[in-house]
């Protein structure tokens, strides 16, 4: 029974660290999901920033961090909120299409909710492309769109300066809208 | 799609859109058209990313929304352990354990079903990950520190913690005992429990909180839901013991964080450093609600309004303390919280005193009774007892240091767990060897906690333990904080105090001369700092102008650093080497200001007022003012009695000094009936043959004599001699000070032949062992004289007589008048 989820060979499989980073936002996003319910009077709307900073502010303030690279880590975990977002997409278009049966009520949620799910696959399938060409923008993209970072935080995260960060950003946001703009076609210019 | 696009255009035409990117707005297309001047094509390109650069916001604004919608559906999914499949530690193992499911999510971990592959261990167990990204780098030292206290902990009440790790990320995580359990108040209402079974439930719990607390571990999150009933009721364990609640959401140790709002304890409110009390506090409030529904007593009242007492002094000293009472209570015996007599509130008190007494009034009771020695001996009295009032006030600040250092239990607190010292010693020596192990890596914590086990030993009156201790802490200090450090230099100096207090006085003085050398280069001034400066002054007792130099620089760093205690240490010993410098005049404003300062902060009838009483009666005696230090030492014997009890050892030297006093101011009768109960005391605490037992006899028949009592004198006299032929060296002084006191009763009994016979036994002894000069021994002298005037034999007596007067003439010390007079009026007499 142990060996039952061993499939990629390994006995005692551990996890590596950029794998251990990203069950730690899992934690992080648990614990704000946690906080949201127990608070039944508001509901900010939630958003990545707020994750990905919940850890980085409080690495931020405390001295001696336990992370060697604190940058590091930010980049990390903009990359793990991008796999947590598009994994999720990914598993409710899964639900839709092949489960369609449960979900009887067609209405203006659901709806949304498909446009939303595939936005998110377009956005993440075209960075996958662009960064064939231009691997340099991808990080960009994931701490700016995916983590919702600052330009300078993400400059600070990748160690870039500011202006380069701008630069590659603005070049980001434009091939991808191409993309869009070649899929959707509904996109005003 | 992209794929169509020639590479090596589109990189040229990526180059020439990031270079038009750099430059300012109005200059990017003109340097298109210039670049590509050649290349329509490329040209055309570029200028449609430019222009397209500039309308992608509201794009993004719309992906934005999206990404958050998207977001706000993953969170509820997430919660519910429907996305389990995402979370990647499912199935992974961490050292030789295999996650099998998620259990929960707190503030600070993640919990997790485990299993061994191997056979080692077979019950399930809990697995706790730490969120290592939003603790500081001090709150996971710290959590790793106590998983490693915890883990040595072996205690059926406490959560077994089997194994510890960390991940790859650094966070660390640890493996405990799985317990499946019912809340305390839960399970007995839900079973109908009696109030004898509710209060034994309870004192297990306490039993258990013991068990960490002795360990300096604290648990910070007492509530109905850690502590739970083992299903099937086999026994309680508190859970979640003193690991995360120690953090506080920053995870940076700020350790009164609030933990769970509606049990916080009064530290935990006021945002203070947590201790033991926090714990106990917590307890109390769970043994309120346990109670709540059942028909209690006033008995059952008072422990719980003394588990929840917000001063130290009121509430129970351990868990220990609180379980015994709740199991008398539940077997109907008495109480702690509501004594028969006395009230409660000095019970701690009189606790941590009689460890004290113990050493103190060993080397307190000194020889009083005879004549003006009384007063020199008195001070050696105060000295003592000064010496150990100091190691107590030091003890104090060290348990606050402790306190900051450990930032948690309060190892004196423990002296209330057992009724014998001698078990609070061994409490401590086993929280050394426990510290010793998991602590290694923390060497200066290591050795304060060496350095506060050496004085409890001190105070047991172990000062060959006391040293070991103090040594091997000065050395580590020396080692892992420098030689240039404060606290090296205070525990080098306790080293050298320590030597000279057993006797080794070239080792202590180089010690602590060595000390102070450092200390001048040493620029902060901080707590060790004055400790090593008022270890220092109470070892320079006797060279008055250096005491008072070290005691003037203690007060004035003790004012600075807000150390009130110290305060008032270093001003009554300022006021001391004042006194013995025969500043009186200063010596009375110090003192003063000193016993106004102690009023302050204790309060009027505190105690510790009764040194600086103490101090000042010993200046109202040498300012020839014998009434008012009768008054003074009275005062301190009444503080002392009202807060201890009549019969505390400690209150020995006090009832000596007023008896004295009263012999002074020539209240013989009431001195005899003070020197009768100190004999008895005395006699009590150290046995009818112990030198402390015999001094008193000395002074009692002093006492006797001048009071005319001569039968009873007679018998002191005789057992003192007895005593003190026992128990000190021959040729020692004080052996023949019953044959002087004897020789003053023959005199005034008219049996000059045999006075004659005490006195020249007493001056052959005195003339060997005392200075020249000195008025015992002239006194001896004088009477040989008196004694031979008695017997007629004028001739004789003349040379003992005018050598005698011309001797005490020339004294420096000031000699009483009925020393005095007799040998004056016995030349007068020759001179007819």
């Amino acid at each position: 029974m142990a060996r039952a989820g061993a499939e990629d060979g390994a006995i005692s499989r551990q996890l590596s660290l950029s794998e251990e980073l990203l069950a730690e936002t899992y934690d992080a996003l648990r614990r704000i999901a946690s906080r949201q319910l127990s608070r039944q009077t508001s509901t900010p709307s939630l958003n990545t920033t707020m994750i990905v900073h919940e850890a980085w502010l409080k690495l931020s303030l405390s001295d001696g961090s336990h992370y060697a690279d604190r940058n590091h880590y930010l980049a990390t975990a903009s990359r793990a909120m991008r796999q947590i977002l598009v994994d999720h997409a990914r598993r409710k278009l899964a639900d839709k299409r092949g489960g369609g049966a449960v979900h009887v009520q067609m209405d203006d949620n659901l709806l949304a909710d498909t446009a939303t799910l595939d936005s998110i696959m377009t956005i993440n399938e075209a960075l996958s492309l662009l960064s064939t060409h231009a691997a340099e923008l991808e990080p960009v993209v994931e701490c700016r769109f995916f983590a919702g970072l600052t330009v300078e935080e993400t400059a600070q995260a990748l160690d870039r300066s500011v202006r380069t960060v701008e630069r590659q950003w603005t070049r980001a946001r434009t091939y991808l809208a191409e993309h869009f703009v070649a899929e959707g076609g509904q996109q005003s210019r | 799609m992209m794929q169509e696009v020639d590479f090596s255009d589109w990189t040229k035409v990526d180059y020439a859109f990031d270079f038009a990117l750099s430059l300012p707005e109005s200059e990017q297309l003109p340097w298109v058209d210039l670049h590509f001047s050649e290349q329509p094509d490329l040209r055309m390109r570029t200028r449609l990313l430019l222009a397209r650069a500039m309308q992608t916001d509201a794009l993004f604004h719309d992906l934005g929304r999206h990404r958050d919608a998207l977001l706000d559906s993953v969170l509820p999914e997430t919660l519910a352990g429907a996305e389990d499949a995402g979370d990647l530690r499912i199935g992974v193992h961490y050292g030789p354990w295999k996650v099998i499911r998620r259990i929960g999510t707190g503030g600070l971990a993640e919990v997790y079903e485990v299993e061994r592959d191997d056979d080692r261990y077979h019950q399930k167990a809990a697995f706790k990950i730490m969120r290592a990204s939003i603790l500081s780098a001090d709150a996971l030292t710290q959590f790793k520190r106590e998983r490693r206290v915890l883990a040595s902990l072996d205690h059926p009440g406490l959560v077994r913690i089997i194994d510890g790790g960390e991940t790859a990320t650094g966070a660390p995580w640890l493996v405990m005992e799985h317990v499946d359990g019912v809340p305390i108040n839960i399970w007995c209402d839900d079973n109908n429990l009696d109030i004898p079974a509710r209060l034994n439930l309870l004192a297990d719990a306490a039993d258990a909180l013991q068990a960490a607390h002795s360990r300096l571990i604290l648990h910070g999150d007492i509530k109905p839901d850690h502590v739970v009933v083992v299903a099937g009721g086999s026994g309680i364990k508190l859970l979640d013991f003193g690991i995360a609640q120690m953090l506080d959401d920053d995870g940076v140790g700020s350790m009164a964080a609030a933990v769970t709002p509606a049990t916080a304890s009064p530290e935990q409110r006021a945002g203070s450093p947590m201790t033991t009390a926090s714990d106990i506090y917590q307890l109390g409030l769970i043994l309120q609600q346990v109670l709540a529904l059942c028909e209690t007593g006033p008995r059952h009242g008072a422990i719980i309004q003394m588990a929840l007492a917000s001063d130290q002094s009121g509430q129970y000293a351990s868990a220990a303390e609180l379980a015994a009472d709740l199991r008398n209570l539940a077997a109907d015996n008495a109480i702690l919280a509501l004594p028969d007599s006395r009230t409660g509130a000095f019970a701690r008190i009189v606790r941590h005193n009689r460890m004290a007494a113990i050493s103190a009034s060993a080397a307190l009771l000194v020889l009083v009774g005879w004549g003006v020695s009384a007063s020199i001996y008195a001070s050696e009295i105060q000295q003592q007892r000064n010496v150990a009032v100091a190691a107590m006030d030091r003890t104090e600040r060290g348990r606050a240091m402790l306190l900051n250092l450990f930032r948690r239990t309060d190892p004196l607190e423990l002296d209330a767990a057992g009724p014998q010292p001698a078990g609070t010693l061994k409490m401590l020596d086993t929280a050394l060897v426990h510290a010793r192990m998991n602590l290694s890596q923390d060497p200066e914590l290591v050795a304060d906690l060496i350095g506060w086990t050496a004085r409890a030993h001190q105070r047991s009156d172990d000062l060959a333990g006391a040293q070991d201790l103090a040594a091997e802490a000065a050395e580590m200090l020396r080692i892992n904080s420098g030689p240039q450090t404060s606290r090296y230099v205070s525990a080098l100096a306790y080293l050298g105090y320590l030597q000279m207090l057993g006797g080794d006085q070239v080792v202590g003085r180089k010690s602590m001369d060595q000390a102070m050398t450092l200390l001048r280069n040493i620029g902060v001034q901080d707590r060790h700092v004055l400790d090593a400066l008022l270890v220092a002054a109470w070892s320079d007792e006797g060279d008055w102008a250096q005491q008072r130099e070290l005691f003037t620089r203690a007060l004035s760093l003790a004012k600075q650093l807000g150390q009130v205690a110290a305060e008032v240490e270093a001003g009554a010993g300022l006021g001391r080497s004042l006194t013995g410098l025969g500043q009186n005049d200063a010596a009375q404003l110090q003192l003063d200001s000193t016993l106004a300062l102690a009023k302050a902060k204790y309060g009027v009838d505190h105690p510790r007022l009764a040194l600086v009483y103490s101090d000042l009666g010993r200046l109202a005696n040498q300012q020839g003012s014998p009434e008012a230090a009768m008054q003074s030492h009275r005062r301190a014997l009444e503080l002392s009695t009202a807060a201890f009890g009549a019969d505390y050892s400690g209150n020995i030297p006090h009832r000596n000094n007023l008896a004295t006093a009263l012999a002074e101011t020539n209240q013989i009768e009431a001195a005899i009936v003070q020197f009768r109960y100190v004999l008895e005391q005395t006699t009590a605490e150290h046995g009818p043959r112990s030198l402390a037992a015999g001094e008193v006899l000395q002074n009692l028949g002093a006492a006797q004599v001048r009071a005319g009592q001569f039968t009873a004198a007679e018998k002191a006299l005789r057992q003192a001699d007895a005593i003190f032929a026992e128990q000190l060296p021959a040729g020692h002084p004080r052996r023949v000070f019953p044959s002087l006191s004897r020789a003053e009763m023959r005199i005034a009994q008219s049996r000059f032949a045999e006075a004659q016979v005490d006195a020249a036994r007493a001056l052959s002894v005195l003339s060997e062992a005392l200075p020249d000069g000195h008025f015992a021994t002239e006194v001896a002298r004088c009477r040989i004289g008196i004694a031979l005037i008695g017997q007629g034999k004028a001739d004789e007596a003349r040379p003992y007589v005018r050598a005698a007067n011309r001797a005490l003439a020339a004294s420096t010390t000031p000699v009483l008048p009925r020393y005095l007079e007799p040998c004056k009026k016995a030349e007068l007499a020759l001179s007819r």
